[in-house]
């Protein structure tokens, strides 16, 4: 029978034959246990209790790696030893990877000495009784053993304190060691953050990792410092054996890595301290040292190449800005290419370590990326707190928490919206994108769906992946069930809409950009809107420059003077898109992207290559542009059609065909329309009725208290603007006017009656505006900026300092707006000369080589050009007069009057009234009438502009004696025309020309026949003068006469300067209105005496009995003219015996009586304001007309009702 | 030459296997050139019941001894007859006048406190770099956390050690401001030999062991001295009760790492070092020391008692050079779950087996023979009718062989692994375990009975006749009366049993 026998004993190291009762046999090595008996559980570090030393805990850190390392050793398992090496190579791990600026008392990492021999003197010093002699007795035992050599060479250990707890030491046999306590902390988790390494293990937790399994830079670390600290290495024996069998294993796998390191044996030839940074402790700048072996911090920089060459959740981007940052001490600094990364992700390929796959439980708590900037992350690791300084970009760094809702669609043709259809949400993509993507990529990877009121957004981020995932997507949904969609109530336009690129910053100045934010939030309260250029860095600090000026507020809206609040921001540089920020009341913080989509609106000098000419005829009532590419035939009327729309709105356009109705649908957002019109640009400037159109109104619409706000700061559309739609306004719902907006008309002569600073920034700003919708327009049509050319017109009357002040600040305004983009002003052309020119050039049958005259009728002044072509070799063949009588002396209020109460007015009021005339612009009228910055004419305009008012049958069905106030206008200016032809001996015209808005009236005359209006005019000139008329004699009306002067001021810019010169010889004349042939006459004929304003101051001066005298004569010579009173008769016009009476002089020249007398001493009142050695500037004639005209419709309209 | 020897039973397995040993030389188990054998119990838990035990069996020893054989030395067989004494028994040349407790145990005071409060009693450690490197050395956990269990630092001290000789090492320094240690290092002649006993897996004993050593080695003189250690590593488990500090899935690891210290520290320091293990079967219910720590006697204590018997009985020269050890391991022939005589080799049958049954035999006689005989010659001239029930060292040794020999085998019988060598139920001819004394028959009647009634009464009477010349003293007389007929008894046996 064989029996084995038993021994008592565990452990390997014997012979069981020979052990019979007691016998020799071996001491129970170490290296006999066999680790994976141990039961695994973390608070088994606890064994090291069972060591009778104080020191249990290093010598239990010792066994481990005596056993781990021994011949039975595995250095994988999940005993006690292998946590216990697992969390000793953690604090050595830890401490490699450190920074140093983690180090110091109170950071991250610190240091505490214990000295051996000190602390052990200040124990034994309270005596042998005292209890801590017990301690020192203790520690002596330890520190002053001479048997052994354990603690021989240490004099100190160093203690180590994280986040402020202690985490354990240093040791002699293991170089590090952890307190007992440590894993209580992290159990209570009074460690935050948990520290963890970089390969997304936590450090201390239950996933014990050997050396060979750790990061290969740290391997390498531990391998260098084994072989240069040799010696130290030597005392800390188990470490090292642990080390060696490392290597063994690695060798494996790697041929030749144990010869790796071998350099390393000669400090002095390859010193560790180049490779890596001291660990320097926070004690007077001692460096931590343990068997004097010293320690190092790994270079951030290898840690960072180390991830960039392993991972495979590296960014492949298109766009490198994000590389380039500066830190919070404008440092500059490099960011290496972020790792992409979600929660959750399960997606193949190493993290940060080679072979160490992405672990998908891995949390990425907001505060590893949150307001951290790149180059500040660290890099998720499991559930514990980060080391690996590395950057790393997830879902919300490119998508927003909260999408915005704006009441409408966005206007997807002109703004990127990521949306295939109808999408009412501003894109929730973070600029920080653009760090790393252009647009083009946005395109692509950004799809989104809707879906029973979730919006779901995917944004498929490029990764360089081994496994050939090409993306990884970020996704985000919102719904207004999880309140993730905010609702926005605000509109947004831009104008100009469109980019000027390059390198030349003469063209690049012309990016000059306002955008208006009109809100009516109640829940939402803007933090900002900032603009961005995908040239820049994309962040808060890099949004450009920009100001912003509230124009409308809140309280606006809640006074019923506004229907949104207006912000207006101002861009002077190229912008590529914008983001807006709301706060809401819930402190729920709200960011989208606007990101306008210029394509086809890209200019630069590559494709801006035509030729334009604009001409600004800046009158007085109504203001005209006109346009022409150079080549053309004729100039055509400034447009904004849909193609080359100047100004674009975030809603998208309704689908009206009309542009009008179309571009005026703005979604659920209505209440942006009043601010538009008011405050900003329209839309489209179109010929048509319903459109706003050139010409226009001269008039801005500003700011209730303008006037007082200093003029240096005030500014296009955050101050005022042009008031396009003058004619459309109403008043609210209250029945008011709006308090906080003016119109102001009238800005040509309100420079020359209150030349203050006001009128001039009105007068300034109003061409300002002008002048950026020719660029836009020019710009937008592919103008060559400097083959720009800006014509503009003056009128002759126009006092000489007025016009030298206007051409200054058109002067400065086309600097502003035009900068030194090589776009041209020319000097202005008369007023006079201008309509020739396009008269000739046109369709309009008068030919170049006879005699014309033309008439440039406007709202204030009237501008009369005599080509004597056919006066024979007279060197003044050419003349020009030009006189302040025209539109507005017959629909206006007279000469300074407030009042609204002309006759024209008056008698519209009754005749709407009777005739149940209520169309849907009586609004516009009713508001006209009630707004004290208005004056009549802009009234009769606003009737003249619809024809559903039916202004004109007011008059010419209602009530035609009214029109001999017309009649009158007319035969006065004829008259004028008689007798400068006869002084000047020139003969009768063949062509007589009438351009000019104010001309307008004259087709209300002879029931708007121009055969009538011929016989007429030939009754007239054949009761003024003597002189006879051609057959062929002609009058010619223009359908469009505003446009005239305009289009022939380009005519005139582009003619030869040959053709110019003739005109540029001193030209004007003025006769001061009295008879020709009288003694007076002959002064004027002669030429040599001009005549004074000085004159004129006696009111019984010659001159003014004279011009009396003349008007008395013009009156009978009209209306008590047989022919003529038959002729008007016909046209239903009767007393004309009544009109005579009421304006006749009646001869008393101090205290005279009669319409013209008043009206001509009231206006001389003025002209004595100016120097009286100064030539007469106009003629005196039409004085006496101006303010008697107002009152004969008066007089008309009273004697009728 | 005589010697005597030093026996440091450390903690409660230290005072456990001091049991056995004392079970051991009360069979008579020989000892060689030994003068006294001086026991010495450490134990910081004064209550352990355990250790109480184990003092009353060497209290009760000592004064049988006394009572049987005087103040002789020179006894040298017969049951009790080595020296086992006390402390204070020995002589010094310095100070005879010394006045020391007759104990056998060695006390620790003040240790009602937790260690920080041991250590530093007036908090004047606060704030101090050494309280640092005490938190990075021990538990700290605070008595109201749901782990102070697993506290260091908080830990009482006055229920032993708890598993944490790491903090026992050091309050076993204290043990060196003691009188009596001062007295121990005094005594302790040239030629006298130490050893310790401990466990390696507890907390008192794998503490005590190392830190004795170093406190009796710091001693210059005693330097030169034999010392044996026995460290007994895990051979019983207990009850999981994660809330006790004593944790025996622990045992292993504790055991390891307090063996690889050993393994650094003690090599050279210890002449002899025995070792011993047992693959843990019983599963002990889990006390922390005091009055509950109680537990069954174990063969593995046996054996552990056998190594202070062959360390004592070593011949000088049979040890290894100062500086080196012998380590020892104990073998038997076979692995059973049930141990008996016929498992261990000669020596340790014939040395300790042997005078193991001669005291299982004088047991019987004692408790269950001679009490029947009050009628025969020697019950009345040893005068036993009146000093049986009223004499102390009868009574005594009624005690001894009813209370503590008897219970010693029970337990180690009832423990696993189970140690029977006796079958104490049966009678004599079958007490013997795997080996019955014969009873020859001859056609159906007895021819021999073995161990019977008339052979016990004709054997007891001669050996009586025998022994009155010899020895006039009663109470050594019974000794050598207990002694001759177990003998006598043995003989019928023949041999132990063994295995075929």
């Amino acid at each position: 029978m064989t029996t084995l026998p038993y021994i008592f004993r565990k452990y390997k190291g014997f012979n069981p034959n020979e052990i019979k009762c007691w016998s020799p046999s071996s001491g129970i090595d170490p290296t006999g246990f066999d680790p994976e008996d141990i039961a695994v559980s973390r608070s088994s570090s606890k064994a090291g209790t069972s060591i009778p030393s104080p020191f249990a805990r290093l010598e239990l850190f010792d066994t481990a790696f005596n056993i781990i390392a021994s011949d039975r050793g595995n250095l994988e398992g999940t005993s006690i030893y292998h946590q216990l090496v697992s969390d000793c190579l953690d604090v050595f791990q830890l401490l490699f990877n450190s920074k140093n600026t983690d180090i110091g008392f109170g950071k991250k990492l610190w240091f505490k000495e214990w000295k051996a021999g000190e602390n052990i003197e200040k124990l034994k010093a309270k005596g042998e009784a005292h209890p801590h002699n017990l301690l020192a007795r203790s520690l002596e035992q330890i520190f002053g053993d001479k048997e052994t050599d354990r603690f021989s060479d240490t004099d100190s250990i160093f203690l180590i304190f994280y986040e402020n707890k202690l985490l354990g030491g240093t040791s002699p046999f293991t170089l590090f060691f952890t307190s007992p306590n440590w894993s209580r902390f992290l159990k209570d988790r009074l460690i935050s953050p948990h520290p963890g390494t970089s390969d997304g293990v936590p450090f201390f937790s239950d996933e014990y990792r050997p050396l060979h399994r750790r990061d290969p830079e740290f391997v390498d670390y531990v391998c260098k410092l084994a072989t240069q600290y040799r010696y130290g290495f030597t005392k800390a024996s188990s470490f090292s054996k642990y080390v060696n069998k490392t290597i063994r294993e690695i060798e494996k796998k790697e041929s030749g890595y144990q010869y790796k390191f071998l350099d390393y044996q000669d400090a002095a030839r390859m010193p560790i301290d180049g490779e890596y940074d001291w660990l320097k402790t926070n004690l007077d700048g001692k460096f931590l040292m343990v068997n004097e072996v010293f320690f190092f911090q790994q270079k951030e920089e290898k840690e960072k190449i180390k991830i960039r060459r392993v991972s495979d959740f590296l960014i492949s981007t298109t766009n490198t800005t994000y590389q380039k940052q500066v830190n919070h001490q404008n440092e500059p600094v490099t960011v290496e290419a972020p790792l992409v990364l979600v929660e959750g992700m399960n997606i193949p390929g190493d993290y940060i370590e080679a072979g160490v796959p992405w672990n998908s439980s891995t949390k990425i708590p907001d505060f590893l990326h949150r307001g951290v900037p790149l180059y500040e992350r660290k890099l998720p690791l499991g559930n514990t707190g980060s080391e690996i300084k590395y950057p790393f970009v997830t879902v919300s760094d490119f998508l927003e928490d909260y999408l915005i809702e704006m009441p409408f669609n966005i206007n997807a043709g002109k703004f990127f919206t990521g949306f295939n259809g109808d999408f009412k949400y501003l894109l929730p993509v973070k600029k920080e994108y653009f760090n790393f993507f252009k647009l083009e990529e946005l395109k692509t990877q950004l799809s989104i769906t809707m879906q029973d009121g979730v919006v779901s957004v995917d944004l498929r981020v490029p990764i360089q992946n081994r496994r050939a995932v090409r993306d990884i997507v970020f996704s985000k949904k919102y719904s207004k069930a999880a309140k993730t969609i905010v609702e926005c109530r605000a509109g947004l336009g831009i104008y100009p809409f469109y980019q000027v690129t390059g390198s030349d910053p003469k063209l690049t100045g012309l990016n000059d950009y306002t955008v208006l934010l009109a809100e009516r939030n109640e829940k939402q309260k803007l933090d900002a809107l900032r603009f961005f250029s995908y040239q820049n860095f994309a962040s808060d600090a890099h949004a450009l420059s920009a100001t912003v000026q509230e124009r409308s507020t809140a309280a606006d809206i809640g006074s019923g003077n506004s229907t949104s609040s207006s912000l207006f921001f101002r861009i002077r540089s190229l912008f590529d898109y914008m983001e807006i920020s709301y706060t809401d009341n819930s402190f729920i913080e709200s960011t989208g992207l606007i990101i306008p989509d210029f394509t086809g609106r890209v200019f630069s000098s590559e494709n801006l290559t035509r030729a334009f000419t604009f001409a600004i005829d800046f009158g007085t009532s109504n203001t005209h542009l006109a346009f022409m590419q150079n080549g053309e035939a004729l100039p055509k009327p400034f447009t904004i059609t849909e193609a080359d729309q100047q100004m674009v709105l975030l809603n998208a356009p309704g689908a009206d065909q009309d542009p009008v109705t179309k571009f005026g649908f703005y979604g659920q957002f209505p209440a942006i329309d009043l601010t538009i019109r008011r405050e900003f640009v329209p839309p489209v400037i179109l010929q048509g009725k319903n459109a706003i159109s050139a010409p226009f109104k001269t008039a801005t619409c500003e700011i209730a208290n303008f006037n007082n706000v200093e003029k240096s700061s005030v500014s296009l559309f955050s101050h005022i603007n042009i008031g396009y739609y003058i004619d459309q306004e109403e008043k609210n719902l209250d029945g008011k006017t709006a308090a906080n907006i003016n119109y102001t008309t009238n800005l040509k002569w309100l420079l020359e009656n209150n030349n203050d600073d006001s009128n001039k920034s009105r007068v300034r700003l109003f061409l300002t505006q002008l002048l950026t919708h020719i660029r836009a327009k020019a710009l937008l049509n592919l103008g060559k900026p400097a083959d720009l050319k800006v014509v503009w017109s003056v009128p002759l009357s126009m006092e000489r300092g007025n016009k030298a002040a206007l051409k200054a600040i058109l002067r400065d305004a086309f600097k502003e707006v035009f900068g030194e983009s090589g776009a041209q002003l020319f000097d202005p052309v008369p007023e006079s000369v201008a309509p020739y020119f396009f008269l000739i050039k046109s369709d309009a049958d008068i030919q170049e080589t006879a005699n014309v005259v033309n008439v440039d009728i406007g709202g204030g002044t009237t501008d009369v050009m005599m080509f004597m072509e056919a006066a024979g070799n007279r060197e003044d063949r050419y003349m020009t007069t030009s006189f302040r009588f025209a539109g507005s002396d017959i629909w206006g209020n007279g000469y300074k009057s407030k009042l609204k109460d002309n006759g024209f007015i008056k008698n519209y009021q009754v005749y709407q009234k009777n005739n149940n005339i209520n169309p849907t612009e009586l609004k516009y009228f009713m508001k006209a009438v009630d707004d004290a910055n208005l004056n009549a004419d802009d009234i009769i305009s606003l009737l003249f502009k619809y024809d559903n008012f039916r202004f004109a049958d007011s008059i010419v069905m209602g009530n035609p004696d009214l029109l001999i106030v017309l009649y009158l206008h007319y035969a006065a200016i004829v008259y004028h025309l008689a007798q400068l032809i006869e002084i000047r001996d020139y003969p009768l015209p063949r062509y007589l020309s009438f351009t000019g808005k104010g001309s307008q009236y004259i087709r209300l005359l002879c029931g708007g026949d121009p055969a009538e209006l011929e016989a007429f005019t030939k009754s007239l000139i054949r009761a003024y003068t003597s002189k006879t008329l051609q057959s062929s004699f002609r009058i010619h009306l223009n359908a469009n006469p505003k446009e005239i002067t305009a289009n022939g001021s380009i005519l005139y810019a582009l003619s030869s300067d040959e053709e110019k010169g003739r005109y540029n010889e001193n030209i004007d004349f003025v006769h001061p209105g009295f008879a020709t042939d009288s003694e007076l006459g002959a002064r004027l004929a002669s030429r040599e005496n001009p005549f004074l304003i000085g004159e004129t101051v006696k009111i019984d001066s010659a001159v003014n009995v004279a011009v009396l005298e003349n008007l008395n004569s013009f009156l009978t010579k009209t209306l008590a003219n047989n022919e003529i009173v038959r002729f008007l008769r016909d046209f239903k016009v009767n007393g004309l015996k009544e009109a005579l009476a009421a304006l006749a002089w009646n001869r008393d020249i101090y205290n005279g009586e009669g319409l013209i007398y008043d009206s001509y001493k009231k206006v001389l009142q003025d002209l004595h304001k100016q120097d009286k050695e100064t030539t007469l500037p106009e003629s005196l004639f039409f004085y006496a007309l101006k303010d008697a005209l107002y009152r004969l419709s008066k007089t008309i309209n009273d004697s009728k009702s | 030459m005589t010697r005597n020897s030093y026996i440091f039973g450390i903690g409660g397995t230290g005072a456990r296997i001091v049991r056995a040993l004392t079970m051991m030389l009360a069979a008579g188990t020989k000892v060689k050139d030994t003068g006294k054998i001086v026991p010495i119990i450490i134990d910081v838990d004064a209550k352990n019941a355990d250790t109480a035990r184990t003092l009353q069996a060497l209290g009760k020893y000592k004064y049988i001894r006394e009572r049987g054989y005087g103040p002789s030395e020179e006894i040298r067989d017969g049951f009790f007859n080595a020296n086992l004494n006390t402390l204070s028994s020995i002589k010094t040349a310095q100070n005879s006048s010394e006045k020391l407790d007759d104990s056998f145990q060695l006390q620790f005071e003040n240790l009602e406190k937790s260690f920080i409060q041991y250590l530093d009693p007036n908090d004047e450690l606060v704030g101090d770099i050494n309280m640092d490197l005490l938190e990075a050395l021990y538990d700290n956990t605070p008595p109201d956390h749901a782990d102070f269990h697993e506290s260091e630092l908080h830990l009482r001290l006055d229920q032993g050690f708890k598993g944490n000789p790491n903090i026992g090492s050091v309050v076993f320094n204290n043990l060196a401001n003691t009188d009596e240690f001062k007295f121990v290092l005094k005594s302790i002649g040239e030629h006298d030999r130490i050893f310790i006993i401990s466990s390696i897996f507890g907390g008192t004993g794998s503490s005590g062991f190392p830190q004795l050593v170093r406190l009796l080695q710091h001693e210059e003189k005693l330097r030169p001295n034999i010392f044996g250690a026995l460290t007994v590593m895990p051979y019983f488990n207990v009850t999981d009760n994660s809330a006790s500090a004593i944790n025996s899935d622990r045992f292993n690891s504790k055991t390891e790492a307090a063996l690889a210290y050993y393994h650094k520290y003690l090599k050279g320091r210890i002449n002899c070092f025995y070792q011993l293990w047992d693959q843990p079967l019983r599963q002990y219910e889990n006390k922390e020391g005091g009055m509950e720590q109680r537990n069954s006697a174990h063969l593995l204590e046996l054996i552990g008692a056998t190594a202070v018997i062959d360390f004592i009985n070593k011949p000088d020269g049979a040890f290894k050079p100062k500086g080196q050890t012998e380590y020892l391991d104990f073998g038997i022939k076979k692995e059973d779950q049930v141990i008996d005589i016929r498992h261990f080799y000669d020596a340790t049958a014939r040395n300790v087996m042997y005078p193991l049954t001669l005291l299982t035999y004088a047991m019987k006689m004692h408790l269950d023979v001679i009490p029947k005989h009050r009628n025969e010659a020697f019950y009345k001239e040893l005068d036993l009718e009146s000093k049986w029930t009223n004499d102390l060292f009868y009574q005594t040794l009624s005690d001894f062989f009813k209370n503590h020999y008897c219970e010693w085998l029970e337990e180690m019988s009832t423990n696993e692994r189970s140690f029977q060598p006796f079958n104490l139920k049966q009678d004599l001819n079958g007490l013997v375990r795997e080996k019955a004394v014969p009873v020859s028959r001859i056609m159906g009647m007895i021819t021999d009975g073995g161990i019977s009634d008339s052979f016990l009464r004709k054997e007891l009477g001669k050996a009586e006749d025998e022994l009155k010349k010899t020895y006039p003293e009663p109470e050594e007389r019974f000794f050598r009366l207990l002694h001759t007929i177990s003998a006598k008894c043995f003989s019928k046996l023949d041999s132990l049993p063994t295995m075929i």
